[in-house]
């Protein structure tokens, strides 16, 4: 196999576990997302290899909500020892937390095409590679950036504002 | 022009219009109050989503990228195909119990060789007393031990000199020796050589060298030379092998002090062979290929009781098994090179077994750490099903 996945794993792991935490709001659970594209781009290696493993693991993530909610649904009761121990503890100061959870309130009201191009461009992606990703065309790029990033902005100033409700 | 809509003052923002489209709208706006204004909203906007998305950030992993000359990413096997490289983890009591001794026993080293009055050991007695003692320089030196010492409670069982001899490349098990036994004619003045000596002799050169002396002392060992000669330059080059050489004989030194082993007889080879050795491009292309080669093979497949192996691949840095039971249970596991998360990088001794466990879902994880080695174990069972079958799996 000509692929490299130590150099790959090199190059995109922390930006590809990054994007997910911000997405998920769960490192650990990022992680074994990152662990799963990683696995997928072995068994087909990528050419293009940046937006194809964000675009994988966008997908898994999306199909893991499915998979969730379909699971939820059937579950009435969820067991003590089944709660999700964040992975991150929260840090020291109480600021930084109610910043963050301010911040996941504002991108949880975001349509989930408009999230995944605003995390994609904050890890450096460029407009060709935010439309391999995710699939859009190239034009409709800095429209969706432009909606996505005034609509973040006024949920968040607005929870800022006044009593916002951060939900997790 | 019309004015520009907010598709396009994004694309500005980003440097993503077309060098056309850019220079007609940047003529537009040097013309136009209204989306001047709006540009430079549009600019502040994108700054203020990316600070606030930072917000979101947990601590992130430290990627270590292993220099590929000198050190291999995966070290050459030792048992059953599993590999050991060293970790980068937390620094616990134990470890600073084992760099202590290390760093004792590397002065221990040191001071013997220069007490021989050989002139081109000196030169690398001198290296190590400066990356074991001095505080100057904490980033080259002090890593590495820690290395050594989260290396020699990793790899458990220690594997024997012999193995450690046959694996080449690192060439360390030939420095320990001679450690040793130099430390331990240190204390007995005797050429009959038993246990490392871990008293600490005086160190009368060690502590504050001046740094000319010290650089004039460290020429290469097998060819001491003049500081005009033209070779100079190589010679830093060869002394910075040498240095690179001296993390693996840190580990060893270290895992010989932590498994408590008394020392095996002594070698011939004398630090200056070892490090002439080490330092040769043939033997560090041979531990180039040796790792190359080591990546490939996967680590040996541990049989769970009550499941079966149906699955098993393999590829540099990483292996993913999948099991199932009688009743149809399926596990899967992950083994991936260790990338020195200090998150994943859990145990603190190898005797004791940690396992970092995470529930959702009726589906669990564990992940533990080994040799160098991140483990992944999921399943639909229980937590505590899960740790125990984690348990087996464990070396």
């Amino acid at each position: 196999m000509g692929l490299d996945l130590g150099a790959l794993f090199r190059e995109y792991h922390e930006s590809l576990v990054r994007m997910l935490t911000r997405r998920t709001g769960d490192r650990g659970r990022a992680e074994e997302l990152a662990q799963e594209t990683f696995a997928r781009a072995v068994a087909a290696p990528p050419t293009n290899p940046r937006p194809w493993l964000f675009a994988v693991a966008l997908n898994l993530l999306r199909e893991e909500g499915r998979n969730a909610a379909t699971r939820e649904r059937r579950l009435v009761l969820v067991k003590d020892e089944d709660h999700v121990a964040p992975y991150e503890q929260p840090d020291d100061a109480y600021e930084r937390e109610e910043t963050r959870l301010a911040v996941r309130a504002a991108l949880a009201q975001l349509s989930e095409r408009d999230r995944d191009v605003l995390l994609l461009q904050a890890e450096g992606f460029d407009y060709d590679e935010i439309a391999q990703a995710t699939g859009l065309s190239r034009g409709a790029i800095g429209t969706t950036l432009a909606r996505a990033r005034k609509r973040m902005l006024e949920v968040y100033t607005q929870g800022e504002g006044g009593s916002h409700v951060a939900r997790g | 022009m019309s004015h520009v809509d907010d598709g396009t003052l994004h694309e500005l923002v980003d440097n993503a219009l077309d060098p056309a489209t850019r220079v007609e709208v940047e003529v537009h706006l040097a013309s136009c109050g209204d989306c001047a204004r709006r540009y430079a909203e549009a600019t502040a906007m994108a700054r203020h989503v990316v600070t606030l998305l930072g917000a979101l950030d947990a601590p992130m992993a430290r990627v270590r990228v292993v220099p590929p000359v000198t050190a291999p990413t995966v070290a050459p096997s030792v048992e059953g195909g599993a590999t050991v490289i060293p970790i980068r983890a937390r620094m616990t009591v134990l470890r600073r119990v084992a760099i202590a001794a290390s760093v004792m026993l590397v002065a221990g080293v040191s001071y013997q060789v220069g007490k021989r009055g050989d002139a081109a050991p000196k030169g690398v007695a001198m290296e190590r007393s400066e990356s074991a003692s001095m505080p100057a320089a904490p980033m080259r030196a002090v890593p590495s031990v820690v290395d050594a010492a989260a290396d020699s409670f990793m790899a458990a069982p220690a594997p024997s000199a012999q193995q450690r001899t046959r694996s080449g490349p690192r060439a360390e098990s030939e420095i320990v020796v001679s450690g040793a036994g130099a430390n331990a004619a240190v204390a007995g003045e005797a050429a009959a050589v038993a246990a490392p000596v871990v008293v600490p002799p005086p160190l009368p050169r060690v502590t504050a060298p001046p740094q000319g002396a010290l650089a004039q002392r460290s020429v290469a060992p097998s060819a001491p030379v003049d500081r005009d000669d033209p070779r100079r330059e190589q010679n830093v080059e060869r002394r910075a092998a040498m240095r690179d050489a001296e993390t693996p004989s840190q580990s060893s030194t270290a895992r010989q002090l932590a498994s408590q082993t008394p020392t095996q007889a002594p070698t011939q080879a004398t630090s200056q062979d070892v490090s002439r050795k080490a330092s040769s491009p043939e033997t560090v292309g041979r531990s180039a290929v040796a790792g190359a080669a080591m990546q490939s093979a996967p680590p040996k497949v541990i049989p769970l009781a009550g499941y079966s192996t149906v699955e098993s691949a393999s590829v540099p840095a990483m292996t993913r098994r999948r099991y199932i039971s009688a009743s149809g249970t399926e596990l899967e596991l992950s083994i991936m090179q260790s990338f020195d998360n200090p998150k994943r990088s859990t145990p603190t001794a190898a005797s004791t077994p940690e396992f970092v466990v995470t529930s959702a879902n009726g589906r669990s994880t564990v992940r533990w750490h080994a040799r160098g080695l991140d483990y992944v174990l999921q399943g639909a069972v229980s937590p505590d099903s899960l740790v125990k079958l984690a348990t087996q799996l464990k070396p």
